[in-house]
């Protein structure tokens, strides 16, 4: 019975268990390339790119916005619609222990961001990749695509800060995106229903 | 002793498995015809259909708010979150569901280039997507305000749904 119990515990535990990962280090939140904020300080419409954290060169635009202070994203569109959105932070306030937790978790250490256009401080960067429109040297971000989204003169285009108007509330900006899956509760219960199915038989046996 | 307890395990796992069955049937059961006419008809003021081709994806929305930090979600389409601007108004329009198989399990297979048509009454905007990407939960960036006029439309994905897929679309009546 208490092996059963614990069993049941258990695959509750793992199906249930929050989404959450300990951090010793508070990643700053940065703006995904889809809906971009901040003011823009370096956009190519076309041209070959450095990745930080990537030896190849890649070809496409290249916009670089400045989000916040010591914080730099950079999204870049190839021409065959692949992106990458580079984060950038600055590291000159982070201790070496927390570049190291930052370096497990994926980052990379940039020493000198003046070799970047940046400032000459450390930075530490992510890659997150997600596709885009190919537009063959257009403005996958904005204009000259021909698609009307009213930002085609990028170098003058300022993104507004993050939440705001669209949900009229305050809570824009700490609100995560909506739960659309509920496929944990599937799997719950169809272990639960599964274990108890067994352990009723072999009960059963026994008896 | 042990045969009650036995056979109730048995019962309690039957009715697990009836309902998960029914769970299945829930999120694989065609959305209705008549729920697209109705959506307009109902909401006449905010409701529309959204059609994807290229995902075969043809749902009703339905008006939806936040709660608190709590996002209201239908099973019977997909949620046009009501605060943020009619698809086709300048902003940035949030559509989201459930990443089940008859709602916007599908989104999955949708490319940037690919169109998006919402019908509002009598008149249908076509949308291109531009971007599709895989985010956090906590990525609230996606739906935040936007000066040009967009699409945003999300749903779960990743292991257990851990992640968010979304795609930004963008008209092109002009």
């Amino acid at each position: 019975m208490k092996r059963l119990f614990a069993i049941l515990f258990l695959t509750l535990a793992i199906f249930t268990r929050p989404v959450t990962t300990v951090l010793a280090v508070d990643v700053p939140t940065f703006p995904s390339c889809l809906n971009p904020a901040g003011s823009v300080i370096a956009n190519y419409d076309t041209g070959t790119h450095g990745i930080a954290g990537s030896s190849a060169t890649y070809t496409g635009k290249d916009t670089v916005y400045n989000v916040g202070e010591g914080l730099v994203t950079q999204c870049f569109c190839s021409i065959d619609g692949n992106g990458i959105q580079t984060d950038w932070w600055n590291a000159s306030s982070l201790s070496e222990d927390q570049v190291a937790i930052l370096k497990n978790q994926g980052w990379n250490y940039i020493p000198n961001g003046n070799l970047w256009g940046l400032s000459s401080d450390a930075f530490v960067t992510k890659n997150t990749t997600y596709s885009c429109l190919p537009t063959g040297g257009g403005d996958p971000n904005g204009g000259g695509d021909g698609l009307s989204d009213g930002r085609s003169s990028c170098p003058e285009c300022t993104a507004p800060p993050i939440g705001g108007q669209v949900l009229g509330t305050s809570t824009g900006d700490v609100l995560g995106l909506a739960a659309t899956g509920d496929s944990w509760v599937l799997y719950s219960v169809f272990a639960t229903a599964f274990i108890l199915l067994l352990a009723g038989a072999k009960k059963l046996r026994k008896s | 002793m042990k045969r009650i307890t036995g056979a109730l395990y048995i019962l309690i796992s039957l009715a697990l498995l009836f309902y998960g069955i029914w769970l299945i049937r829930e999120r694989t059961t065609p959305i209705a015809g008549d729920s697209l006419e109705q959506a307009g008809k109902r909401f006449s003021d905010s409701a529309f259909t959204v059609h994807i081709p290229s995902a075969h994806i043809e749902l009703p929305a339905y008006s939806a708010i936040i709660n608190g930090t709590t996002w209201q979600t239908t099973k019977r389409g997909v949620s046009y979150l009501s605060t943020s601007p009619l698809p086709g108004e300048k902003g940035n329009s949030v559509l989201y569901g459930h990443n089940w198989p008859n709602i916007l399990a599908r989104l999955h297979d949708v490319k940037p280039g690919d169109a998006i048509f919402i019908t509002r009454g009598d008149k249908t905007t076509r949308f291109i997507i531009r971007f599709v990407a895989v985010v956090p939960p906590s990525e609230s960036s996606v739906y935040a305000a936007s000066a040009d006029t967009r699409l945003t439309i999300y749903t779960c994905t990743g292991f257990l749904d851990r992640e968010r897929l979304v795609v930004t679309a963008f008209p092109d009546f002009l």
